[in-house]
């Protein structure tokens, strides 16, 4: 049986599936980069992007091609990257703890990111620091977990959950209490808006740095999708079927950690994209991780890069990302667990 | 002839001390063919053994060798290619189509990187026609009955391809129908050459199946055998408290019975 | 019946006892009537009587601490908001302010207890403190109107409530003319500017300079006087979001690229970051190099103080079109207010600290509480 014969979730073969949502996430990028202050025509975004790899006459001013390259491109760059990590990183958590209502925040990465950004707020007050903390708080609070989870090596799942939960708790009363002491006028709403979400901080110099972690990270948990399934059958069954389960649950952990982190720094806490794009991943294309990690990434990626380009063109202020993935994703999800019939 | 597993004075408990073990000084062999059916109460440690055996859990005290080989210092994968397990029944998390499952069990052949491949399902094909449920592959595994879903473990464990296997109590939940289809399949994996290592609670399946026999109860094997020999009046009741009547049957039955009374 | 009685007999005795108590305090409370006290009206036309004389004041405005210093009316305060107390400029010249209470953060959160213990006589809040004070004590409460759309009629106003209530008039009606005479100054020069050769300016706050004040509040009117375009004048931001100050908005980078001001002021960082920035490189403001620093004094001039409604204009003006203000020495204008209207005598170090935003770093009094 190969992938054309299988007809899973809604009926279309996995392969063309696939192939029909990179159309779609490059229709949605070209629309991201054509929408915003002024409406740039298609064929004027190919160009400015051809011209950058081939000589063509330049017939647009020099400040279009600096908005669609240095703005509304690190911008999209950041949707794409954030959007395919955090689904991605989501799905292949949901295989290891064996559970669905699982998101990438479960290990406590956002907690981490968003104590590191604060004292970046408060003690440097620069966009560099908040970047540069909130990742290396994200693994402090990731290996804090971990260490703490081997303390009882029996039950490696349920230890990762519950040390996850004492290590979030712990890193967001710090957060809590630093916003609390933080100047109310500049500092706190500071704390407040990154924990939010944006992608409006983000600069080409940005996606230089994350972009290879991001794409690392995906590019590991996409060479062992299979093996995740096997981990989905729970640890004896895997571990029966001769598979080092320690050793790919720590590459698991490692991938999504890293791959989430990043993602954090650069746009803050979007939440609910790592937990909803999975489902909407499985209800089109079935568990199989073979198939499911793709079609994820394209569809977390299209999605992100929708929502905020349909949110910078309908409004004149910013409003923060992380609450507009919330507000979609939660009546997604409502959604689809009334609409799941044979399982998650 | 070499037994494909050699177990060898194991004991096993999940603190450091001793004292509180959940098995100790087991041993036996199996060969080709073999169909070694271990009887006993619950909570008597026969699934923990089993686990140690097909090296799921580690940690144990004693040898367990695998073709000559002691399986705790061979890969995972290498055992697995050898050593089947079929666990008892689990509610799946995610339905993945009943093929999906069977095609698992071709990971130890494959690299961490790897997906199967054409072969591999086609192996998979295979097992899952042994056991006669091919006809189920595109099923998702959420929807099958409490038989299907074992015989789909045991297509899964087949597929690896083992010289042995061991299935922790295959008929447990199953109606008449399924026990029998189950020591069917048993029964001519053993035949083609797999050594079978069985936990069940139905002493009747030893004497159907069984090539050898044993009751473990307290924690240590307290009788070891031909069937026969050790399914008996006595020792039913000393296991189980209650009273039993073993009684060779004939007209066309031609085997021992195990007959309860209240 | 007897036991009716004896019970009809304790549960009135009862009651007069319980009368009695509740009766007390009301009875100490009348018997302090024998004080002198005046009645003042507060800014939502609310008469209050305060005690005469009236030393003992609770400041809770939030920009508005620094009116006790312009009214010379320091010696009158009894307790004052944790802003105030960590302002730099403030510690440095009058190091006594670190012994006031400070038991309001930001509005809405009081520490009561504190607020008792500094025994004031009068409490002067916004809407939100006032009513929390009200409800929890039994302090007087006059009511200050301040929010972000308010202008230089409603600062005057302001500062002759205010003066009303230390008996500063004299020295309230002093910053007034000195704002008047300083504002009329500025227009003066700047008034004859054709359209088109005026500068279109931008404050940007916030650590990735694309947070702003909208055209409808009070940093439009300083604009416009020093003779400038306002960048965000079509947009509406009083009564926006929680979490940020009302009256400050986000906004994507395009947005301030489609305005492309001729100057841009920030709150944080270095004009050089920007210059650097592929981002910001295209505007009008970071090519020519006209990306300055916002300067803070008491509190930093992008607020809607009293100090920034005199100096704000006066700094941009002469920022924006030096060569119409010649013969201005931005740093003697400084010394001279801080001097005149605060009695703060700035030495040069300190005046051009103040003017390169340097102050900001200040000693948070919330810190302190480690």
């Amino acid at each position: 049986m190969s992938a054309q014969d299988k007809r899973l979730g809604i009926g279309i073969a996995p392969g063309k599936l696939i192939v029909f949502l990179a159309f779609v996430l490059g229709a949605v990028a070209v629309i991201a980069l054509m929408l915003g202050q002024s409406t740039i025509p298609a064929a004027t975004i190919v160009k400015i992007l051809a011209s950058q790899l081939f000589p063509i006459d330049r017939t647009w001013p020099q400040t279009l091609e600096s908005i669609v390259l240095d703005i509304r491109l690190p911008r999209l760059l950041a949707g794409i990257l954030v959007g395919a990590g955090l689904s991605i990183s989501g799905a292949a958590f949901q295989g290891l703890f064996r559970n669905p209502l699982v998101s990438p925040h479960i290990l406590g990465v956002s907690a981490g990111a968003g104590l590191g950004a604060a004292l970046a707020i408060l003690f440097f007050g620069n966009i560099l620091a908040i970047q540069l903390f909130s990742f290396i708080f994200s693994l402090i609070a990731v290996s804090m977990t971990y260490g703490l989870s081997r303390v009882y090596r029996t039950t490696p799942i349920l230890m990762l959950v519950l040390s996850g939960i004492i290590v979030g708790a712990l890193f967001s009363s710090c957060t809590s209490l630093l916003k609390y002491i933080a100047d109310p006028v500049n500092e706190m709403p500071s704390i407040v808006f990154w924990m939010l979400g944006s992608l409006n901080n983000a600069s080409n110099r940005d996606m230089i740095i994350v972009g290879p972690i991001i794409l690392i990270g995906i590019a590991v948990l996409f060479s062992i999708r299979w093996r995740i399934n096997l981990l989905a059958m729970g640890e004896e069954d895997a571990r029966a079927l001769g598979v080092n389960t320690g050793r790919i649950r720590l590459t698991i952990i490692i991938c999504a950690t890293m791959i989430s982190a990043a993602a954090v720094s650069v746009a803050g806490i979007i939440g609910w994209i790592g937990l909803v794009i999975p489902h909407i991943g499985r209800l089109l294309v079935g568990p199989d991780n073979k198939y499911l990690l793709p079609v994820v990434v394209l569809v977390g990626a299209s999605y992100l890069v929708a929502v905020d380009t349909l949110a910078r063109s309908a409004f004149a202020s910013e409003i923060p990302i992380g609450i507009l993935t919330a507000l979609v994703g939660a009546p997604i999800f409502a959604y689809l667990l009334r609409k799941t019939r044979s399982g998650w | 002839m070499t037994p494909l597993v050699e177990v060898q004075d194991i004991s096993f408990s999940y603190s450091s001390d001793k004292a509180h073990s959940i098995f100790r000084n087991v041993s036996f062999s199996i060969r080709q063919g073999d169909i070694f059916c271990i009887l006993g109460p619950n909570g008597t440690g026969k699934t923990t053994l089993l686990k140690c055996v097909a090296n799921v859990i580690q940690g144990w005290y004693g040898t367990i060798y695998f073709g000559g080989q002691n399986i705790s210092v061979m890969k995972t994968s290498e055992v697995a290619r050898g050593i089947g397990y079929v666990p008892q029944n689990q509610t799946p998390s995610f339905p993945f189509q009943v093929m999906d499952i069977v095609v698992m069990g071709r990971a130890p052949h494959l690299t961490v990187f790897s997906s199967p491949s054409k072969k591999d399902s086609e192996i998979a094909c295979e097992a899952m026609e042994m056991v006669g449920i091919l006809p189920l592959a595109e099923r998702p595994c959420t929807m099958l009955s409490g038989g299907e879903w074992q015989l789909t473990l045991i297509a899964r464990a087949l597929a690896q391809e083992p010289r042995v296997m061991i299935l922790d109590e295959p008929a447990s939940h199953l109606d008449l129908g399924n026990q029998m289809r189950i020591l069917r399949v048993v029964k001519s994996l053993a035949e083609s050459g797999i050594g079978i290592v069985m936990a069940t609670h139905f002493p009747d399946h030893a004497f159907l199946v069984a090539t050898e026999a044993a009751i473990m109860n307290h924690g240590i094997i307290a009788y070891k055998g031909p069937p026969d020999e050790v399914i008996t009046d006595s020792n039913m009741r000393e296991t189980y408290g209650v009273d039993v009547r073993v009684i060779q049957v004939g007209e066309g039955v031609d085997r021992k019975a195990c007959f309860t009374s209240l | 019946m007897k036991v009716h009685l004896i019970i009809k007999t304790i549960f009135f005795q009862y009651l007069a006892l319980l009368l009695v108590t509740f009766m007390l305090p009301v009875a100490e409370g009348q018997s302090q009537t024998s004080e002198k006290t005046r009645l003042i009206t507060d800014m939502h036309g609310k008469k209050v009587s305060v005690p005469d004389p009236l030393n003992r004041v609770a400041l809770f405005g939030g920009p508005t601490g620094q009116i006790a210093y312009i009214l010379g009316a320091r010696n009158q305060l009894c307790a004052v908001t944790s802003a105030l107390k960590g302002s730099e400029l403030i510690n440095a010249f009058d190091p006594t302010v670190k012994s006031l209470p400070a038991p309001r953060s930001i509005s809405g959160q009081i520490n009561i207890e504190e607020l008792v213990l500094s025994n004031p006589q009068l409490v002067i809040a916004g809407t939100m403190d006032g009513s929390i004070v009200e409800k929890k004590t039994k302090i007087p409460v006059a009511y200050t109107e301040s929010n972000m759309n308010h202008g230089r009629e409603l600062l005057k106003r302001e500062i002759r409530f205010y003066a009303s209530v230390f008996q500063k008039e004299e020295r309230g009606e002093k910053y007034i003319a000195y704002l008047e005479k300083t504002i009329a100054f500025v227009k003066s020069r700047t008034a004859d500017i054709p359209e088109e050769k005026k500068k279109k300016v931008f404050n940007a706050y916030s650590h990735n300079h694309l947070v702003t004040l909208g055209g409808d509040t009070f940093m439009h009117e300083r604009i416009v006087t020093a003779g400038c375009i306002d960048a965000t004048a079509e947009m509406k931001t009083t009564g926006s979001k929680e979490g940020l100050h009302s009256g400050l908005t986000e906004i994507s980078q395009e947005k301030v690229l489609d305005w492309n001001p001729d100057i841009l002021i920030i709150d944080s960082g270095k004009p050089e970051d920007l210059y650097k920035d592929a981002r910001w490189k295209n505007i009008t403001a970071v090519r020519n190099r006209q990306v300055y620093i916002q300067p803070v004094g008491v509190f930093i001039w992008d607020r809607p103080t009293a100090e920034a409604a005199v100096l704000y204009p006066l700094w941009l003006a002469k920022t924006v079109y030096p060569e119409r203000f010649k013969d201005l020495d931005m740093m003697q204008e400084v010394k001279k207010f801080y001097r005149e209207v605060m009695s703060f005598n700035l030495n040069d170090t300190q005046a051009k600290a103040l003017l390169n935003g340097s102050y900001k770093r200040s000693i948070d009094a919330a810190h302190g509480k480690w």
